[in-house]
C-alpha cells in the first residue's frame, strides 16, 4: 500500500516537472521571453535592456537550471526570473498567488458540494435503465453540460441580481460569513456541471455493476433490491465514480476561470487572465504551476481514495 | 426491476435479432436522438449554405435600427445601391448594437463555430490516432514516451492551456485550431492505443505477421478499420466540448477577432446591453447550448449503438414499449 502510494506521488511529481519543463519550452520558442512581456511595437533597444536586467541573456541552459531551481526550493534562495516579482504589482509572484489560491479552492469546494446532489440523481436513474426516469435524466444532464458557463452566469446575473434585485452582480468581501451573499451566484452557475458529470458518471457506473453476475446470485438468494442496490452495488459502483472523476478534475477548473472573471471573483483565474492581458510572465508562470499543482494534489486524493475502496489494486500494482 | 439483465430471454436469441436489424432503424426509433440529428443537419447545411439562407447581410450596420426587438419591422437604408434607397425589413431575431440582422449573424457565426469544432476534432484526431498507433504497436519506449506525455498533457485544464498557447502565439483561427490539437490529441491517443494493444494480440494480427506483412500494412490494413467506431465515438462527444470552449475563448476576447464572429463573439459584445436588449445574449447563448447539446445526445447515442449489449437493451426496450405500452 505504502509503496504503491510512493509511486504515484513520484509520478505526480514527475508529471508537474514535465509540465513546468513544457511551459519553459513554450515561453522560449520564439526567442527571448522579454518579446512575450512587452508591447509588439517596442523599440529593440528596450528589449535588450530588459533581457540584460532581468537576465534573459544568459544561456538557455543555465537559465533551465535556474528555472527548475527555484520551481523545487520555491524562489527561498534565489529566484529565475520566470517566477521573480510581479510586472504589474511589484510583488512577489508567487505571494500573490498564494493569496488568491483559497479564494479559488472555497469557491470551488462550494460547487462541487452541491454538485454531490448528482450522485443520488444518477443512482435513481440507474434504477431502471431506459425508463422514463432515465431519459429525464439523461436528457437533462447532457443539457446541464452543454450550457456554456458564462452564458449561464450572464443570465443568473440578468434574472437574479438586474430583475429581482436580489443578489450582488459581482464582487467579493471576505470568505467569511460577510461574504456569502458574493458567493451565491457564481457557486450556482459551476454547480450544475459537476452535477450533470456526477449523475452522468454515477448512472453508468451503477449500470455496469447491475449488470454482473453477483446481482442475479444476491437476487436468486433473495436478498431485497435496496439491500442489493446500496449495500452491494453502491459499493462497488463507487471505485468507479471516483475513479472517472478523477479524470473530469483538470476540466473543472476551466470553468472556475470564466466564472471569477464574470462575477469578479479574486481567485487565480482572474489573476491568470489580469496576467496574460498585463504581459506578467512570473505570475503566469506561478498560476500555470500552481492550478496543475492542485490539480496534481486532488488526482493524488483520488488515487488514495481509490486504493482505500477497493484494497486490491495496491497489491497488484505495488 | 427483475428482468433488467439481458439473459432472461432465452427463446428467440434476441441479442443477434437486434444486431440484424439496421442503424438506421435503431436511429428512427428515438425520438431524442431524431431531434438531435435533425438539428445538427440543419445546422450544418446553414453552415454550409450561409449566402442563400441568411435573410440579411451579417455585417450590414443599420445605426438607426439598433436593438429592434425579435419579430419587428424596421426601414433599413440600402447601401448597396447608388443612391441609397430606403426599404422594409423584417428581423426575426431582431437586430444588435450596430443595427446587424441576428438572425444572419447567427447563421455566419455557426461557420466559425462548427468549423472550429470538426476542425479542431480532426486535426487532434489524426494526430492523437498516429501516437497512438505507435504508442500501442511498438510498445517499449515509444509507448512510454508517447503515454507519459498524454500524463502530462491530461494534468493541464484545456482552458489554461488555451490561454497560454494563444498568449504566446497570437490569436486567429488557426491558432484556434491549433490549441484544440495540442489540448486534445491525448483523448484519441490514450482510447487508440488501448485497442492497439488488445488487437495486436488477437489471432488474425498473429497470422498477417506469420504471412510476413509488414507493419505498416498490418496497422492500416487490419487495426486502423477497428479503431474507426472508438475514435469516432469519442471524436462525437468532444466536438461539444471544443465548441463550448472556443466560445468561452472568444467570450474572454483571446479567440476569434472581429470582422469574424463566432457564437461566443456575438456574446461577448452584446454583454454590456444584457439588461436593455436581451436578445442579443439569449440568441447566440441559445445556439451554442443547442448545437453542443445535439452533438452531446448524438455522441451517447452513438456509443450505445456500437456497444452491441448496450445497443441490443437500447433497441430492445423501445421495441418492448411499442408492443406492450410499458417500459423495461
Amino acid at each position: 500500500m505504502r509503496k504503491y502510494i510512493v509511486r504515484r506521488a513520484g509520478h505526480s511529481v514527475l508529471v508537474l516537472l514535465g509540465l513546468m519543463g513544457l511551459l519553459f519550452f513554450a515561453i522560449n520558442i520564439l526567442g527571448s521571453p522579454v518579446r512575450l512581456m512587452v508591447d509588439q511595437d517596442a523599440p529593440p533597444e528596450t528589449i535588450a535592456a530588459l533581457n540584460e536586467k532581468l537576465g534573459f541573456d544568459r544561456p538557455i541552459a543555465v537559465r533551465l537550471g535556474d528555472y527548475f531551481a527555484s520551481l523545487l526550493t520555491g524562489c527561498q534562495l534565489r529566484c529565475s526570473p520566470d517566477f521573480d516579482k510581479s510586472v504589474q504589482y511589484k510583488v512577489s509572484a508567487r505571494d500573490l498567488v498564494i493569496d488568491r489560491l483559497p479564494n479559488t479552492a472555497v469557491l470551488a469546494l462550494v460547487a462541487w458540494g452541491i454538485g454531490m446532489i448528482g450522485i443520488p440523481i444518477g443512482i435513481l436513474a440507474a434504477m431502471r435503465p431506459r425508463g422514463l426516469i432515465d431519459r429525464v435524466v439523461n436528457v437533462l444532464t447532457f443539457a446541464v453540460v452543454s450550457v456554456p458557463e458564462f452564458w449561464l452566469a450572464l443570465m443568473l446575473i440578468l434574472v437574479v441580481s438586474v430583475q429581482w434585485g436580489v443578489l450582488p452582480t459581482s464582487g467579493f468581501d471576505g470568505l467569511g460569513p460577510t461574504g456569502w451573499k458574493f458567493m451565491v451566484l457564481p457557486a450556482l452557475t459551476l454547480s450544475p456541471r459537476v452535477m450533470g458529470r456526477f449523475a452522468q458518471i454515477t448512472r453508468a457506473a451503477m449500470i455496469d455493476e447491475i449488470s454482473k453476475d453477483y446481482v442475479s446470485t444476491a437476487r436468486a438468494k433473495g436478498l431485497g433490491e435496496s439491500t442489493i442496490l446500496y449495500t452491494h452495488v453502491l459499493k462497488n459502483a463507487a471505485i468507479s465514480i471516483v475513479t472517472l472523476m478523477g479524470d473530469e478534475l483538470a476540466g473543472f477548473m476551466n470553468g472556475s476561470v470564466v466564472v471569477e472573471i464574470i462575477f469578479a471573483w479574486p481567485g487565480l483565474g482572474l489573476l491568470l487572465i489580469g496576467a496574460i492581458n498585463g504581459r506578467d510572465l512570473p505570475v503566469i508562470t506561478a498560476s500555470v504551476f500552481v492550478i496543475a499543482l492542485m490539480v496534481m494534489i486532488l488526482n493524488l486524493i483520488v488515487d488514495f481514495l481509490y486504493t482505500w475502496l477497493d484494497p486490491r489494486i495496491s497489491y497488484s500494482n505495488g | 426491476m427483475a428482468n433488467e439483465t439481458p439473459k432472461t430471454k432465452i427463446t428467440r436469441n434476441p441479442i443477434t435479432a437486434t444486431l440484424r436489424r439496421p442503424m438506421v432503424q435503431a436511429f428512427l426509433s428515438d425520438p431524442i436522438t431524431l431531434f438531435s440529428g435533425v438539428f445538427l443537419t440543419l445546422i450544418f447545411l446553414a453552415a454550409v449554405f450561409a449566402p442563400l439562407i441568411a435573410p440579411h447581410d451579417p455585417i450590414d450596420r443599420q445605426l438607426p435600427l439598433r436593438h429592434i426587438s425579435p419579430f419587428s419591422l424596421g426601414i433599413a437604408t440600402d447601401r448597396s445601391q447608388i443612391p441609397p434607397v430606403a426599404e422594409e425589413r423584417f428581423y426575426i431575431l431582431g437586430t444588435d448594437h450596430l443595427g446587424r440582422d441576428m438572425v444572419s449573424r447567427l447563421i455566419y457565426g455557426s461557420r466559425i463555430s462548427l468549423g472550429v469544432g470538426v476542425l479542431g476534432v480532426l486535426v487532434s484526431g489524426f494526430a492523437g490516432l498516429f501516437l497512438g498507433l505507435m504508442a500501442g504497436y511498438y510498445r517499449g519506449w515509444v509507448d512510454d514516451v508517447i503515454m507519459r506525455t498524454v500524463d502530462v498533457f491530461m494534468s493541464v485544464p484545456l482552458l489554461l492551456l488555451a490561454l497560454i498557447v494563444l498568449f504566446i502565439l497570437g490569436t486567429g483561427f488557426l491558432n484556434i485550431i491549433l490549441v484544440f490539437a495540442i489540448g486534445r490529441w491525448m483523448l484519441y491517443a490514450r482510447v487508440t492505443r488501448g485497442v492497439v494493444l488488445s488487437l495486436r494480440e488477437q489471432p488474425f494480427v498473429e497470422a498477417a505477421q506469420a504471412i510476413g506483412a509488414r507493419d505498416n500494412r498490418i496497422l492500416l490494413r487490419h487495426i486502423l478499420p477497428n479503431l474507426i467506431t472508438p475514435v469516432l465515438t469519442v471524436a462525437a462527444l468532444d466536438v461539444p466540448r471544443i465548441i463550448l470552449t472556443e466560445a468561452t475563448l472568444s467570450f474572454l476576447g483571446f479567440g476569434i477577432q472581429p470582422p469574424d464572429s463566432s457564437w461566443g463573439t456575438m456574446l461577448a459584445s452584446g454583454r454590456p446591453y444584457i439588461s436593455t436588449a436581451w436578445w442579443v445574449v439569449v440568441m447566440p447563448g441559445s445556439a451554442i447550448f443547442l448545437t453542443a447539446l445535439s452533438f452531446n445526445l448524438f455522441g451517447v447515442w452513438l456509443r450505445a449503438i456500437s456497444d452491441p449489449l448496450q445497443r441490443w437493451r437500447w433497441m430492445k426496450v423501445s421495441k418492448e414499449a411499442k408492443e406492450a405500452g410499458i417500459r423495461n
